[in-house]
């Protein structure tokens, strides 16, 4: 038996050692002040103007990629591959200069042609983008995406620096939806938009090119070094994926993560270390979470049920043990940064009250409902809490957790009595908020998910579009979220503030007031 | 020995056929739409029926499991629906990760599941032995993941010499904790076959004539007994390799490595269909292939193993 | 038996654990000291005290008590699903070993086909078709359970069908209901007791991993996997969150792996070392 084993096991010993060998050879010393290391909490799924949807593929795209226009990290709206527009005949017209000095990372000046292509390539016919709407204000958008006309009527360009936009109706907002993602300005000779292929992401002019990208571990930008005001202090941003909350603070505490956006849970922990406070910057988030009621469906139908809801939730106590304090409670949809934000007195915490509303509306003995929601570790704590206040009140609270597309197309076609969301401004205007999510002609996958459909509102709405004295429009704002909160389609919890811890080692970073609005130029690492 | 080869290498095929069957009419009845995992806010109908009848999502079942046997023949695991990537150049870009950690999780554990093994079955029924087996029974019943977690509070948080997470450079620095925690069963497992297996090899006639002959007792122990018992041992390193590979997916996902683990969970939860399946039929192809590779060479070294399990086998 | 398993000192260990163990889950009404659903949030994040001896959630929710109430959870998925796997597999094991032929291929076929999976990625990919819920889990398990039970069930049968006995009470015209009823699993019993006690500590262990995933018990249902992983952004501030749970299932799992061990040694010492 022993006999001839023994190569064999020579065999294995030597097969041994040379795996050790691989697995020991394989380090190599990078060079860490150049880079800026980064967490991304998942991996960004696209980062192609005209179909990254996510929040990681936003912030990469608006790093990659010029806009016209773009926002400050303070969250204004400033001059990016346009050096200045003109918006005429009462808001119909934008006519837009374009830099001259603008590059695309191959080395050739970015043109008005090259604007009015990349808007085309959103709109397309065959093109994949989930964005159309973003430019879908432009006259003859719409024709030219069912393939009726070969170019839309309204983009035109006069010379190679000037570029004229023509809206079908005035839309005020506009000139912040040109800041969004999807119309920022690629490569006119970029493939279309479809999907097929991602090595082939487009070429931008923005201060960063894409480097490299592994899938599931990092995705690293170089600057272009066409850009005039391209960084010259780092050579490399790594965006590092890392979905682990606590993994990330490991790793900013050993010091290989440049920038940590700190995790509720350990914000008190932070915010009192001296050693640490004086390298937390905040901000307000344009951001508002909350429990969507679909106001079409069985006890929830009846407004004084989806009150009293309101009622039976400590949304107070919420914000204060989840989040110590750091939340403004919501009394409407609209961020208190933005103008359209009126304070206003909020549903009391008051579970007998609840209760009397509820049998006065008929449920005496209350009822059951789902919530959905995605799973994450903020939300499960918020729902797992708005669970514990309903029983309270006799309403059972049965969760469902579903990813992000199961959840889209049941919620989205109002089989959900009740759900979890959070919403983000793409762009800094309480439009965003009130239209989307509240307008009934986007009842369902539009984003009006409670299913509000109320004619006063849309019509407040629609009138505050045309308006183009920003006080004038923000008055109508404030009317119509008051409207809103009286008929309660949520459950209001609130707007949330996030905080970020910067090494001592990173200077001159600025904590943006919107995911775009990053900006990585002047960074420097010591 | 031949046709015990040829027998199961011809049971190799339409077993896989079998894996791909159940994992597409699974899958295939996910909920939800996998067409609006791919489109985002404000979607129109129009660009969704267009994109479902691109997909064959609009063709009766067995049309959409005939296009998937077939593009399968042809290594064509189709296109994720999140990344528009084909699944198969995911694949293999994400497998030589997990193969890295699996590799050095499999090189600890011989390491340390021998090495226990030989001196607990040298020092038999001494404090040592009894702790070793103490120990390796705690390691067999420690949930993987929260022995990563611990690992990662104490080694990353508390004494910050190890990365918590990714793959970083490359170095072994980042591979340590994963590899360990991938182990942790593993060599629980491999120390108790060895002990066992040296038991019994000690107990043999040579190994007592040895000793007569005055060899040292180290000597006995290392030269003899370890070679005769590394057999069976080599078995459970080999069909580990399985255990590897669905401890992968919590391993990756508490360490952010970017293996096949990490990417299949994501999959889960992005609902892409076509990179969930692709995933799982590569893991279980290959579980299937490594499990083959290790039963032909076990039965083609000691054939009176083979005969059992031929007749178990079927 | 029982006295045969606890005179051995492992097994004595493994029985004490399960004990432990199956007190909390049965009395746990009784030694729990809060309701594990009631929140306060006043009390959120205690760290262990006199009156909490484990702290408190993020909710504000006891942790003792809700480790006790994980108990119930584990115990029942467990047990659950290895009945479901001991019944589908010993009767296709059964059908297989006795009928033979062609049913014969097609169940061990079948079987081989679930066994090519590696561990838990069937029961992953089961649990994303039919969505996550405690329920979907034990049946899932149970299914994805049965080949190994079949496999060596059959191979008992096999083993036990053509003694002479057995063929003599076939000659005498005894209906196949009864052989198989009276003769062959009354055979098969120290097997699937030895299979189904090793299985237990499997199977909490697949309970816990899946929670942890989020793809097992529902909040807020205190199953100790998912509490594991909600502790776990209060890793640095409250461990104790992400600790007590994982020494809960250590416990579990080691008391049945030491009794399943025992069992085996007491009712089939041949199986020694499989």
């Amino acid at each position: 038996m022993a006999h001839g084993e023994f190569p064999r096991y020579v065999a294995h010993t030597t097969l041994l050692v040379l795996i050790a060998a691989s697995l020991a050879g394989c380090g190599n010393p990078e060079s860490d002040s150049r880079t800026l290391f980064l967490a991304l909490e998942t991996p960004p799924n696209k980062i192609d103007p005209a179909l990254a949807v996510d929040v990681a593929g936003g912030q990469i795209v608006s790093l990659i990629y010029q806009g016209l226009v773009r926002f400050s990290p303070e969250g204004k709206l400033e001059p990016d591959a346009a050096t200045a527009w003109e918006i005429e005949d009462d808001g119909h017209r934008y006519v837009f200069t374009m830099d001259r000095q603008a590059r695309f990372s191959d080395g050739s000046a970015v043109t008005a042609g090259d604007v009015v292509s990349s808007f085309e390539r959103v709109l397309a016919p065959r093109s994949l983008s989930s964005r159309r709407w973003v430019l879908d204000r432009i006259r003859g958008a719409g024709e030219f995406s069912d393939g009726k006309t070969a170019s839309v009527a309204g983009l035109s360009t006069r010379g190679d620096s000037t570029v004229v936009i023509e809206l079908a109706e005035p839309f005020r907002p506009f000139i912040e939806l040109l800041g969004m993602p999807a119309a920022r300005i690629v490569h006119a000779n970029s493939g279309p938009a479809t999907g097929e292929s991602t090595d082939s992401i487009p070429v931008g002019s923005g201060m960063w090119m894409l480097g490299d990208w592994r899938r599931g571990d990092y995705v690293s930008l170089v600057p272009n070094r066409h850009h005039p005001e391209h960084a010259r202090n780092i050579d490399e941003i790594r965006y590092r994926i890392i979905p682990q909350a606590f993994t990330r603070i490991a790793e900013y505490e050993s010091g290989t993560l440049d920038i940590l956006k700190i995790p509720l849970a350990e914000l008190d922990r932070y915010l009192s270390d001296p050693a640490n406070s004086e390298f937390i910057q905040s901000r307000p988030e344009l951001r508002v979470l909350y429990i969507g009621l679909n106001t079409q469906r069985g006890p929830l139908k009846d407004v004084r049920v989806r009150r009293a809801l309101n009622m039976a939730v400590n949304v107070d106590q919420i914000i204060e043990v989840l989040t110590g304090g750091r939340g403004v409670r919501a009394t409407g949809s609209v961020p208190p940064t933005l103008g359209g934000y009126e304070e206003r007195d909020a549903y009391p915490y008051d579970p007998q009250g609840a209760r009397r509303e509820l049998s006065a509306a008929g449920f005496p003995e209350g009822f059951s409902i789902e919530v959905w929601q995605r799973d994450s570790p903020d939300g499960n704590r918020i729902v797992e809490a708005v669970q514990g206040y309903l029983r309270e009140v006799g309403v059972e609270v049965r969760i469902v957790k579903r990813e992000w597309s199961a959840f889209k197309e049941a919620v989205g076609q109002g089989k959900v009595d009740a759900f979890f969301l959070d919403w983000y401004a793409d762009y800094p205007d309480a439009e965003n908020f009130l239209f989307p999510l509240f307008h009934s002609a986007n009842v369902g996958g539009g984003g009006n998910r409670a299913f509000l459909k109320n004619a006063d509102v849309d019509a407040l709405i629609e009138r505050s579009h045309a308006l183009t004295d920003p006080e004038e429009a923000w008055a109508v704002y404030a009317e119509t979220d008051r409207m809103i909160y009286d008929l309660a389609p949520w459950i209001y919890l609130y707007f949330p503030r996030s905080f970020v811890l910067v090494s001592p080692r990173v200077l001159g970073y600025v904590y943006p007031a919107l995911y775009l609005g990053e900006d990585f130029s002047t960074i420097q690492k010591n | 020995m031949l046709k015990y080869t040829v027998k199961r290498l011809l049971f190799f095929v339409p077993i896989l056929l079998g894996v791909a069957t159940v994992t597409f009419f699974l899958i295939y009845v996910l909920p939800g739409d996998p067409v609006l995992s791919m489109v985002g806010e404000r979607y129109d109908q129009e660009t969704i029926d267009q994109l479902r009848a691109e997909m064959h999502l609009d063709r009766p079942i067995w049309v959409q499991y005939g296009h998937f046997i077939a593009a399968l023949a042809r290594l064509d695991l189709g296109t994720s629906y999140v990344t528009g990537e084909p699944v198969w150049d995911s694949v293999r870009e994400r497998f030589p990760y997990t193969f890295r950690l699996a590799l050095a999780a499999m090189l600890i554990s011989v390491l340390i599941g021998v090495g226990v093994g030989v001196v607990a079955a040298w020092k038999w029924r001494t404090p040592f032995d009894y702790l070793a087996m103490g120990g390796t029974v705690v390691g067999i019943s420690m949930p993987v993941f929260w022995l990563g977690v611990l690992l990662i509070y104490f080694f990353s948080m508390k004494l910050h010499v190890l990365p918590a997470s990714g793959y970083g450079d490359g170095s072994i620095r980042y591979m340590v904790l994963p590899a360990f925690t991938l182990a942790q069963a593993s060599s629980a497992y491999v120390a108790r076959m060895t002990r066992s297996s040296m038991l019994d090899v000690i107990r043999e006639q040579y190994i007592q004539t040895a000793r007569a002959k005055g060899v040292s007792e180290v000597k006995t122990i290392f030269g003899h007994g370890l070679r005769n018992a590394l057999l069976p041992v080599i078995t459970v390193v080999g069909t580990d390799f399985g255990s590897f590979l669905s401890g992968a997916v919590l391993t990756e996902s508490i360490f952010a490595w970017p293996g096949l683990g990490r990417f299949t969970l994501d999959a889960i939860l992005k609902r892409d269909i076509p990179a969930i399946q692709g995933a799982v039929l590569f893991m279980a192809a290959l579980f299937m292939t490594v499990n083959l590779v290790v039963d032909l060479a076990y039965a083609w070294v000691d054939p009176r193993i083979k005969l059992d399990r031929d007749e178990e086998a079927g | 038996m029982l006295r045969r398993v606890a005179s051995q000192k492992t097994g004595l260990i493994g029985f004490i654990l399960v004990a432990i163990v199956l007190l909390a889950a049965v009395a746990a009404p009784i030694v729990a000291p809060y309701d594990p659903y009631e929140m306060n949030m006043d009390e959120a994040l205690q760290p262990p005290s006199w009156s909490h001896p484990l702290g408190t959630d993020v909710l504000g929710r006891d942790m003792m008590s809700r480790l006790v109430y994980g108990a119930r959870i584990s115990l029942k998925v467990s047990v659950l699903s290895r009945l479901i796997s001991l019944l589908i597999g010993t009767l296709l094991g059964l059908l297989a070993g006795y009928i033979g032929g062609r049913i014969d291929t097609l169940v061990m076929r079948l079987a081989d086909v679930t066994l090519a999976y590696p561990g838990l990625l069937l029961l992953i990919a089961v649990i994303a078709a039919v969505g996550p819920s405690l329920s979907s889990l034990t049946i899932a398990l149970g299914i994805v359970g049965w080949a190994a039970v079949a496999r060596i069930v059959r191979a008992q049968v096999l083993s036990i069908k053509e003694r002479e006995y057995i063929l003599a009470i076939r000659a005498l015209g005894s209906r196949p209901e009864s052989i198989v009823l009276r003769h062959l699993l009354p055979n098969c019993l120290s097997q699937m007791i030895i299979i189904f006690s090793m299985g237990l500590g499997m199977g909490i262990m697949a309970e816990s991993s899946m929670s942890f995933l989020g793809l097992g018990a529902q909040p807020p249902a205190p199953s100790w996997g998912s509490m594991i992983s909600s502790g776990l952004d209060y890793l640095r501030v409250a461990p104790w969150l992400s600790l007590a749970p994982g020494i809960g299932i250590t416990i579990a799992v080691l008391g049945f792996n030491l009794l399943g061990d025992a069992f085996r040694d007491v009712l089939d010492p041949k199986l020694r070392n499989l």
